[in-house]
C-alpha cells in the first residue's frame, strides 16, 4: 500500500500520484509490472450532442431550395423585373450573419464582424443599384450608419471578449452604444434624406438612453443598491 | 390493489422537479455501487436485474410527457447493463438506455447503479441495490436472508411501496418561507461538459464516531460542519470584500419522521447557514451551530410545513392545470435563480445500511456518490456499512483544493482514509 507523503492518505494500488495534490508515488515495494486495476472506469462516455455543422447544412439546403424556385419563375415566368435576385441576395444575408458562424468550429467574432459588416455594405449597395437609387444617398447615409453600427460593435468585443466584466457594465456599455447610435444615426438620417423627424426621434431615444444609462451607473456603483434590488427580484 | 397500479403512475413531488431541470449541465443523478469479494458476472447480474425490476416496479419505468405533468409508464423493454465508465453519474437522456431511467454498471468485483433522482430518493436506490445484490448472490447458489434493504424477488410489490407519500402526509396550514439569499459558491476551472471528478475515501466508522461523539454531535452533523468550515476557511483566504453566507443543504429520510414504506422519493432537503458577516468562527462553534441548526430544524411540524410548500404548484387551482412545456419552462428558470444558488453545498448521508448477515459477508464495502452540480465545488454524500465509512466529493472543478483540505483535516485528527478517485 502507498500513502503520499504530503497529505497522509492511503493512496489506490493503481494509484501513480496522489489524487489530491498530485505528489507522485513511489514505491520500491510496488512490481511496476504487475499493475492493479484502477477503481474506476478509464473510458469515459460523453453522450452524442446534436451536430451543429449538420443543422447549419439542413438549414442552408431549406434556405437554398425556394431561391432556386424563385430564379427559374422569375426567368421563366414573370421577367419583367429581376426581383429573384432581391430574394436572393437576402436570403445571402441572412445566411452570413445567421448560418454561417455554425460551420466554423470555434467561434471566431472578429471574422464574422468583418463578414457581417462587408455583407451589410455589399447588400444595400446592391439594393440601391438595382433599384436605380440615388448612389449619393447611399455613400453619404447608409454607408457611414452601417460603419457607426460595425464600429461600436467592435469596440464593444475589444472591451468585452476575454474580460469578466460585471453585467451591470456590460448593459451599461450596450446602452451607451445605443445612445450613441441613436444621436448619429438620426442625425445622419436627418441631414442625408432631409427627414428632420428621424433626428428629433434620434435625440429623444439619447436622452431616455441618458437616464436609463445614469441608473446603471448608480447601481453599479451602490453595494446597497444592488442588494436591494437583487433582494426584489428575488422576492 | 388496483389492477392497473403498474401500468402507469404519477411522479411524486420531488420527481416533478426534475424533468424541468434535466440538462446536459445537470444530471440529477446519483450513484450507488457494491464492491464483492468476488469477480461480477454479467450474465447473472443480468438475469438478477430482470428479477428485481418486477420486485420493484418503480424502477422499470420510462417517463412520457401528458398534457399537464410527466408520468411514469411500464417500460416494455429490458433493462441494459453496461461495463462501468469513468464520467459516472452523467445526465440520463430520457431516450436512451432502452428509456429506463437507471443504469447499471459492473466493473471487476464492483456493480454500480446511477439512478436518475426522479425514480427515487437514496433509500429507495439502497433497497434497489440490495435487492439487486441479493438476487444476484441467490442466483449464484448462496442462501440469503432478507430484510428491508434486500427484498425477496418471490414476493409481489405492495401498494405502500409505490405511494406518493408527499401527498398523503403534507397537510400542514402553516407557511413556510424559502431562504432567498445567494450563498457563496466555490468555484475553479469548469471540467468539459458530461464529465466531473469523483474522489471518494474510506475510513473507519469507529474512528469518526469517537471523534463526533467527544464534541458531542452525531457523525453527519461532524461531517458536514467540517465541510462548512472548510468552505468558510476557503472564502476566507480567497478575501473578498463581500463575505457570502455559507449555507449546506443536509437530506432528511421522512420515513423517520413519516410512517412511509415508500420506494420513491420521500426526503426533504433542510438547510444549515452559517453567515461570515457575524465575526470570525472557529471550528468547535460552527459544528455547535450546525448541530443546534438540524436539531431545531429537524422537527415533524417544520418539515411538514416545508412539504405542504412544496406541494403550492401541485395542488393550486390555476397552475396545475398550465400546459407542460410551460410548468418545466418555469421550473427551468425558477432552478436557474434559486435551487444551487442559495446553498454552498450538500451533505447528503445515508447513515448505517444493515444488510442481511449473509448477503453483507459478500460486500467488501457500498459506495455513494451524489451528480456533480452546476455551480457547487463541491456536492459530499456518505454512508457507512460494515465497519467502514464512505465519504465521496463530486466537484464539477478540476481544483481539489477541498477535498484536500478536508481529507487532510481528519488525517490531522488521527483518522485513516484510503482515498480513490476518477482523476486522471
Amino acid at each position: 500500500m502507498s500513502y503520499c507523503v504530503n497529505c497522509g492518505v492511503e493512496l489506490d494500488a493503481s494509484a501513480e500520484k496522489c489524487v489530491l495534490c498530485n505528489t507522485p508515488v513511489l514505491n520500491p515495494n510496488l512490481n511496476p509490472e504487475k499493475k492493479a486495476e484502477t477503481p474506476f472506469a478509464m473510458e469515459s462516455h460523453i453522450p452524442k450532442s446534436i451536430s451543429r455543422k449538420f443543422v447549419a447544412y439542413i438549414v442552408s439546403v431549406v434556405m437554398f431550395i425556394p431561391n432556386v424556385v424563385c430564379l427559374i419563375t422569375n426567368f421563366a415566368f414573370f421577367n419583367e423585373t429581376l426581383w429573384s435576385l432581391n430574394i436572393l441576395c437576402t436570403s445571402l444575408l441572412l445566411w452570413i450573419v445567421f448560418v454561417f458562424p455554425f460551420f466554423t468550429k470555434k467561434s471566431k467574432p472578429y471574422l464574422m464582424w468583418a463578414f457581417d459588416t462587408a455583407a451589410v455594405a455589399s447588400y444595400f449597395y446592391f439594393i440601391f443599384a438595382m433599384s436605380k437609387s440615388n448612389i449619393g444617398t447611399y455613400l453619404t447615409v447608409v454607408l457611414p450608419v452601417i460603419g457607426v453600427v460595425s464600429a461600436q460593435m467592435l469596440t464593444f468585443m475589444l472591451w468585452a471578449i476575454g474580460k469578466k466584466r460585471h453585467i451591470i457594465l456590460k448593459t451599461l456599455h450596450l446602452f451607451v452604444d445605443f445612445a450613441v447610435f441613436a444621436l448619429i444615426g438620426g442625425l445622419l438620417i436627418a441631414e442625408g434624406l432631409s427627414l428632420k423627424v428621424v433626428g428629433v426621434i434620434g435625440i429623444i431615444v439619447f436622452v431616455s438612453c441618458l437616464s436609463i444609462i445614469a441608473f446603471l451607473a448608480y447601481c453599479y456603483k451602490s453595494n446597497s443598491m444592488r442588494r436591494y434590488l437583487s433582494k426584489r427580484f428575488f422576492a | 390493489m388496483r389492477k392497473n397500479t403498474f401500468d402507469w403512475f404519477r411522479l411524486d413531488n420531488a420527481a416533478k422537479i426534475f424533468p424541468g431541470q434535466n440538462t446536459r449541465a445537470w444530471s440529477n443523478v446519483f450513484r450507488l455501487g457494491a464492491e464483492l469479494k468476488s469477480e461480477v458476472d454479467p450474465e447473472i447480474l443480468r438475469v438478477a436485474l430482470n428479477n428485481t425490476l418486477k420486485r420493484i416496479p418503480t424502477f422499470n419505468v420510462r417517463i412520457r410527457n401528458g398534457a399537464f405533468w410527466h408520468y411514469f409508464e411500464k417500460n416494455p423493454g429490458e433493462a441494459p447493463i453496461k461495463p462501468d465508465v469513468k464520467n459516472i453519474c452523467y445526465r440520463i437522456n430520457f431516450k436512451e438506455n432502452n428509456g429506463f431511467l437507471f443504469r447499471v454498471y459492473y466493473r471487476g468485483k464492483r456493480i454500480n447503479v446511477d439512478v436518475y433522482h426522479a425514480l427515487c430518493d437514496g433509500y429507495g436506490a439502497v433497497v434497489f441495490l440490495g435487492t439487486l445484490v441479493g438476487e444476484y448472490l441467490k442466483l449464484q447458489g448462496e442462501e440469503i436472508s432478507y430484510n428491508n434493504f434486500v427484498l425477496d424477488t418471490s414476493e409481489a410489490p405492495r401498494e405502500s411501496e409505490l405511494e406518493d407519500s408527499y401527498n398523503k402526509y403534507a397537510d400542514s396550514k402553516a407557511r413556510f418561507k424559502r431562504p432567498d439569499k445567494w450563498v457563496y459558491h466555490y468555484k475553479g476551472t469548469k471540467m468539459p461538459m458530461h464529465t466531473a471528478n469523483y474522489t471518494q475515501a474510506e475510513m473507519p466508522f469507529e474512528q469518526l464516531h469517537k471523534i463526533s461523539k467527544s464534541y458531542g454531535v452525531t457523525v453527519t452533523e461532524f461531517l458536514a460542519a467540517l465541510v462548512i468550515d472548510v468552505l468558510y476557511r476557503q472564502q476566507l483566504k480567497e478575501g473578498k470584500k463581500k463575505q457570502r453566507e455559507i449555507s449546506a443543504q443536509i437530506p432528511v429520510n421522512l420515513r423517520k419522521a413519516f410512517p412511509s414504506e415508500t420506494l420513491r422519493n420521500f426526503v426533504l432537503c433542510l438547510r444549515v447557514v452559517i453567515d461570515p458577516t457575524l465575526g470570525e468562527y472557529i471550528f468547535e462553534e460552527i459544528l455547535r451551530s450546525v448541530s443546534l441548526q438540524l436539531k431545531l430544524a429537524n422537527d415533524k411540524k417544520l418539515i411538514n410545513a416545508l412539504m405542504t410548500e412544496n406541494l403550492k404548484l401541485e395542488r393550486h387551482t390555476v397552475l396545475k392545470y398550465l400546459p407542460l412545456p410551460l410548468k418545466d419552462f418555469g421550473v427551468g428558470i425558477s432552478f436557474a435563480i434559486t435551487a444551487e444558488q442559495t446553498t454552498s453545498t450538500l451533505v447528503s448521508s445515508l447513515g448505517v445500511i444493515k444488510f442481511p448477515e449473509e448477503v453483507e459477508e459478500h460486500i467488501e464495502k457500498l459506495m455513494f456518490f451524489t451528480g456533480a452540480g452546476m455551480v457547487n465545488g463541491s456536492r459530499c454524500a456518505t454512508l457507512t456499512f460494515k465497519d467502514k465509512l464512505m465519504f465521496s466529493f463530486s466537484n464539477c472543478y478540476m481544483e481539489s483544493d477541498l477535498e484536500r483540505e478536508f481529507y487532510t483535516r481528519l488525517v490531522k485528527m488521527g483518522v485513516h482514509m484510503k482515498i480513490e478517485s476518477n482523476r486522471d
